[in-house]
């Protein structure tokens, strides 16, 4: 098996170092992401996946830990030429579909900013048709090109960012919830989009969601992460049916179902930690599944 | 776990039954582009054109501007040549027969025609009078609204240049080249502008130049701040993070992504400092220590009318409502444009204050 195309060992990350408290968004998480695999990395708001995403495309820095992507590691890329590159195979799709686009700037200008950036177009027409070539990849017709943000909906924005991060061509994308602000009718669009462009593009991806029923359609495997903490991994399938840790199958008692019979039944299980619990590591619980408890199986 | 009734496999395409739409509206998601709304300046535009007060601002400032740049154009006499045999004469307006504005002024309880005491041609009339050497207050009110006008405009670009560079600069390197720029701006603003000016007269002559490099010293210091403040709300937009995802250097993001947003708070911003230097200017000279005294300006035909108000009141009259017309002009059109460019500023503007 070849090296993963990312990995995460131990990383961790505090917002405001300077000042005396310190804020431990992400606890020390290791994944790997293989090339061409799609993992989910769920969990409720506020625990961190955000920031995880942003670590990996360098956007924030990194407390302590490592993240390597092709085998070098993120942190150390600081000659312009290395960090260009990875600049242009890491990507990120966010998650705020009306504060991720400039208002002031045409969506031709917008999906082209990485074009720019990387001096990648050699005259205009170049430029405009690379640009009308992404919009009509996400499904979007070419001749919105001319027309600014405020002029969409949410779906559509989205579709925008989509081809401002693939316009450059990345291997490997974060995509930071980016059904969450959308009606659901449209979640459904812009996941079966994302799927078949990484199908074409060949790309690996990140999808960041707090909803595990989104999640396990497009993901390969699935991380779950609690307080700053990756609690689970696994398959997604497995984890979306047989849950181990206890948060997981909290996380999953949360998702009402479109069955009254099933529905009427539904208990949510709200997850307490286990203050019993000795030091906690991930440990191997059943092949290729992996759960944050101590020794002997208590769940931290 | 084992109650759900959903398919263990991975379909390819999410089954459409698994949503719900909301509402009855399809979603009509590809191809519908949302009612075009105005664009932004254009929305900002009708906003201002509504405001009453800022469009007869518009119209003052316009007129005064051209009257004052057309000073050696149409000033009828030299502002600084002498003429004592004609000092203080009050305005005469030809047709015009109300006292105070036909050549008579009250003496001593009666009104005296002071043209026909000091011998002046019928055909002779000055409009805004004359001062204590005979200098016609028409001429000189036209070249002092010129020096006060300039002088408002340099505090303006350097607002636009100097503040909203530091402050773009500080806010885009942020830490510890963020910190020392803003305890550099602390200090600047600590001194007191006018102890700057009293101290520059040791080097330079008092004038345009001392009044300028004062203003170059801090007058741009709540613009810095109000940059500043904006940038590093924008620095954490998903659009900002976009760009550096991409790739664009802090120097292109400033430019590209951060500048166009808070356009309108800087212009905004520019206004408002533009009465604050003309006032600067004024009280500068007023006391002596601004524009030197054969040059004119708003502030020294305050100096020169205040000294003889009792006596002849419209020498102190009619730069004083030259200084209000225009500082409310100015003050009523900056409200006027940042109720436009920005409704949710006013607040801040009012704190800020
Ligand atoms: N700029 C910041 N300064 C200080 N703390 C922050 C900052 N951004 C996030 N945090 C904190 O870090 C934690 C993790 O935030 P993060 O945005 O990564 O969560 P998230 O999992 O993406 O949540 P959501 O699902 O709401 O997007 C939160 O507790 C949050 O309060
Ligand atoms: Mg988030």
């Amino acid at each position: 098996m070849t090296a993963p195309l990312l990995q995460l060992e131990r990383v961790c990350h505090d917002y405001d170092t300077e000042s005396r408290r310190a804020i431990r968004a992400v606890d020390g998480v290791s994944f790997d992401i293989h090339e061409g695999e799609t993992f989910g990395l769920v969990g409720e708001s506020g625990c961190g996946k955000t920031t995880t995403g942003r670590m990996i495309v360098k956007l924030l820095p990194v407390t302590s830990g490592t993240i390597r992507f092709d085998g070098r590691d993120v942190a150390g890329l600081t000659s312009r030429n290395d960090l260009m590159r990875f600049r242009r195979e890491a990507q990120i799709v966010f998650q705020d579909p009306y504060a991720s686009l400039d208002p002031r700037k045409k969506v031709r200008d917008i999906v082209a900013e990485g074009l720019d950036a990387h001096r990648l177009t050699a005259s205009r027409d170049e430029r405009e048709g690379l640009v009308a070539e992404q919009l009509r990849s996400v499904g979007l017709n070419p001749d919105f090109m001319t027309r600014y943000p405020h002029e969409f909906s949410g779906g559509q924005r989205q579709r925008i960012g989509i081809a401002r991060a693939l316009a450059v061509g990345p291997r490997f994308v974060v995509c930071d919830e980016p059904i969450s602000a959308l009606d659901v009718s449209i979640q459904a669009q812009i996941v079966n989009l994302l799927k078949d462009l990484q199908v074409e593009k060949r790309l690996t991806m990140l999808f960041i969601a707090h909803d595990l029923s989104m999640v396990r359609y497009v993901s390969d495997r699935i991380g779950v992460m609690y307080r700053g903490r990756l609690v689970e991994i696994g398959p997604a399938e497995a984890v979306y049916h047989d849950p181990i840790h206890p948060y997981t199958k909290s996380l999953l008692s949360a998702i009402p179902l479109p069955e009254p019979m099933v529905e009427r039944l539904r208990r949510r299980v709200p997850y307490r930690q286990d203050d019993g619990a000795g030091v906690c590591a991930m440990r191997q619980a059943r092949p290729g599944r992996f759960v944050y408890c101590d020794d002997a199986g208590r769940f931290g | 776990m084992n109650e759900r009734t959903l398919p263990c496999e991975r379909p390819d395409t999410l089954p459409d039954e698994l949503f719900r739409l909301r509402g009855a509206v399809p979603a009509d998601e590809v191809g519908a582009v949302r009612a075009s709304s105005f664009g932004f300046f254009q929305d900002a535009w009708r906003r201002l054109r509504r405001n009453k007060a800022a469009v007869g601002s518009i119209i003052v400032l316009t007129v005064v501007v051209i009257l004052a740049y057309s000073a050696p154009l149409i000033a009828p006499y030299n502002p600084n040549m002498q003429n004592v045999p004609y000092a203080n004469l009050p305005p005469r307006i030809p047709g015009i027969s109300v006292n105070g504005m036909n050549g008579k002024i009250p003496m001593r309880g009666q009104w005296v025609d002071r043209y026909a005491l000091a011998n002046v041609p019928d055909d002779v009339h000055y409009l805004f009078g004359t001062d204590e050497f005979g200098r016609d207050l028409l001429s000189r009110a036209l070249y002092g609204t010129r020096i006060s006008l300039t002088i408002a405009f340099i505090a303006a670009l350097l607002d636009l240049s100097i503040g909203v560079s530091f402050g773009l600069f500080s806010a885009m390197r942020g830490g510890a080249v963020d910190s020392i720029m803003q305890r550099l701006l602390e200090i600047l603003t600590g001194i007191p502008s006018l102890v700057l000016v009293v101290l520059m007269l040791l080097v330079f002559k008092p004038g345009m130049v001392s009044i300028v490099l004062a203003l170059a010293m801090s007058a741009w210091a709540p613009m810095a701040r109000i940059v500043r403040a904006q940038t590093l709300r924008l620095k954490r937009m998903e659009y900002v993070l976009a760009a550096r995802a991409l790739g664009m250097s802090r120097f292109r993001i400033a430019l590209s992504h951060v500048l166009p947003n808070i356009s309108g708070t800087v212009v905004v911003r520019a206004m408002f400092s533009i009465p604050y230097a003309i006032f600067f200017e004024t009280f500068l000279s007023f006391i002596g220590v601004g524009m030197r005294i054969p040059n004119a300006s708003i502030g020294t035909l305050l100096n020169g009318g205040y000294k003889v108000f009792r006596i002849y009141s419209y020498q102190m009259w009619i730069p004083a409502v030259i200084l209000c017309v225009i500082m409310l002009a100015f003050n009523l059109f900056a409200d006027g444009l940042r109720d436009a460019l920005d409704p949710k500023m006013k607040e801040q503007g009012d704190a800020h204050e």
